[in-house]
């Protein structure tokens, strides 16, 4: 997937920005071959594998319990003599390395790969309202923050997965339900709908997955200029990230109570 | 009596000279204003760039800017990307003062603290881009202050320039370039952006925005190779 998205972007690159950037291309004289760069394309592989990458953890996660119980080992394994916490805690922290290489390989991919393909050069981001610019001896330290960053938010998705699959004998159920939960909460996260701007947005752990983005905004002075080494808004990507981990403890915890209070049959 | 005549013929031969020395007539200021921005066949510039657009967060820029005559310039940014207005080539005057106008005069006005001659140029090409060009000239020391540009295609622009070190040359060491940006608006659905819960507002409709240029140092009429323009 990631090569596909290099290869059309090395081709085409020019047309995705200039869809991007039709507006400003009125005032302005725009360097397509300059801002179609490495670190901007590792940025578009990381925005259009929002779903996928959930998808990959989960079917790991969602496995991890059920997976057991499905082929019969699970009765088997807690017959030994750990508690069910500690082998539930490391069948977690599994999860958790998987993840973690997942997102290794990926930064190995999306990144380094396209630095080498595209070269390097200042970072152009386009949001909503506002186009940013990052000096390119300024982003690298941003990427490896958004990484760590994802690093916490997937494993959100895999305490999910993991909580689920505690409950089920198949790890198809697992798998299916976790990327259901994702989709129609990312759906809830980015529609614009008033009543739930406030009231549910905020605690769902999908507005908060979002958070590595905010590595990537920066700083303004008084003259709207871009201030290098800035982040626009810390404590509010602190505030994601702990939202994030509360709902990993939460996930876990209710895995553990709900396992050491399961009858093991399969 | 005799001092009576001394005083009322340097009274008179004063009153003769000063409509030559203060008001000369639009064409030939113009032309005078030419003639010493003619002098520089080319520069380098070096300096720094800073955008102030309100849909734009972009970092204070290191450029060069290359100038050849009759109207070639470019801003370059070697450390990284800028972006650079269109229109941004009437920050160098040789460029806006191109070309046969209509000269009339447009009374007095202040720009930077100094009083100014206002002219305005009509392109006689019917077809040119540029409509209106209204020039306030520093008469005595024959240089533009500010110049704003009308031109069909993009909007006016607006000009304004600090001379110092390099005044003698006519070039200056600060220019503000005003000009007219488009709205800014992109789907949130395809910008995925994360939203931190802070209150935004975002600029609506047209606006206007600039690009400051300080200069640190020019290298003046040591010629330039074409292929930097290229």
């Amino acid at each position: 997937m990631i090569l596909i998205i290099q290869l059309g972007l090395k081709f085409d690159g020019r047309s995705y920005l200039e869809l991007m950037m039709s507006s400003l291309s009125d005032s302005f004289f725009i360097p397509y071959n300059m801002i179609m760069n490495g670190y901007l394309v590792a940025f578009v592989i990381l925005n259009t594998l929002l779903i996928q990458v959930p998808l990959l953890v989960a079917l790991v996660a969602g496995d991890i319990i059920a997976g057991e119980a499905n082929m019969g080992t699970l009765r088997l394994l807690v017959i030994r003599p750990v508690s069910r916490t500690r082998l539930l805690l490391v069948k977690f922290y599994a999860s958790v390395i998987y993840t973690v290489a997942l997102l290794v390989w990926m930064a190995l991919l999306a990144l380094l790969l396209s630095m080498l393909l595209f070269g390097t050069n200042d970072m152009m981001i386009a949001r909503n309202t506002v186009m940013e610019q990052i000096r390119s001896s300024d982003v690298l330290w941003r990427y490896f923050a958004a990484f760590g960053y994802a690093t916490v938010a997937l494993s959100t998705v895999a305490a999910l997965a993991f909580l689920l699959s505690v409950f089920a004998d198949n790890s198809i159920g697992p798998i299916v339900s976790t990327i259901s939960i994702v989709i129609v909460l990312t759906i809830l996260s980015e529609m614009r709908i008033p009543l739930y701007d406030n009231t549910v947005k905020p605690w769902l752990f999908t507005s908060h997955m979002l958070a590595w983005k905010g590595f990537f905004y920066s700083q303004s002075d008084g003259q709207g200029a871009a201030i290098p080494g800035t982040i626009e808004n810390l404590p509010a990507i602190l505030r994601s990230l702990g939202v994030l981990l509360l709902y990993i403890f939460g996930f876990v915890t209710a895995a553990i109570v709900s396992f050491k209070k399961k009858d093991i049959l399969s | 009596m005799k001092y009576l005549l001394i005083v009322i013929s340097i009274l008179s031969g004063a009153s003769a000279q000063a409509p030559d020395a203060r008001a000369q007539t639009p064409d030939v200021l113009l032309q005078k204003v030419r003639a010493r921005l003619d002098l520089v066949n080319d520069y380098q510039a070096t300096g720094t760039m800073k955008t102030n657009v309100p849909f734009l967060k972009v970092p204070e820029a290191q450029v060069t800017v290359y100038f050849k005559r009759p109207d070639k310039l470019r801003i370059r940014n070697d450390k990284g990307i800028s972006l650079v207005p269109r229109g941004a080539v009437t920050i160098s005057l040789n460029n806006l003062l191109r070309g046969a106008y209509t000269v009339l005069d447009a009374g007095t006005d202040t720009a930077g603290g100094h009083k100014v001659r206002v002219i305005k140029l009509l392109p006689q090409d019917e077809n040119a881009d540029l409509v209106l060009s209204t020039l306030y000239i520093d008469e005595p020391r024959l240089l533009i202050l500010k110049a704003r540009t009308t031109t069909r295609e993009n909007g006016t622009y607006e000009v304004e320039m600090s001379y110092g070190k390099y005044v003698a040359n006519a070039l200056p060491d600060k220019v503000v370039f005003t000009f007219n940006t488009k709205d800014y608006k992109l789907p949130k659905g395809l910008t995925f952006d994360y939203d931190d819960g802070s209150k935004k507002s975002a600029p609506s409709g047209p606006a206007r925005g600039n690009v400051e240029l300080n200069y640190h140092s020019y290298i003046i009429n040591k010629g330039i190779p074409d292929s930097v323009f290229l």
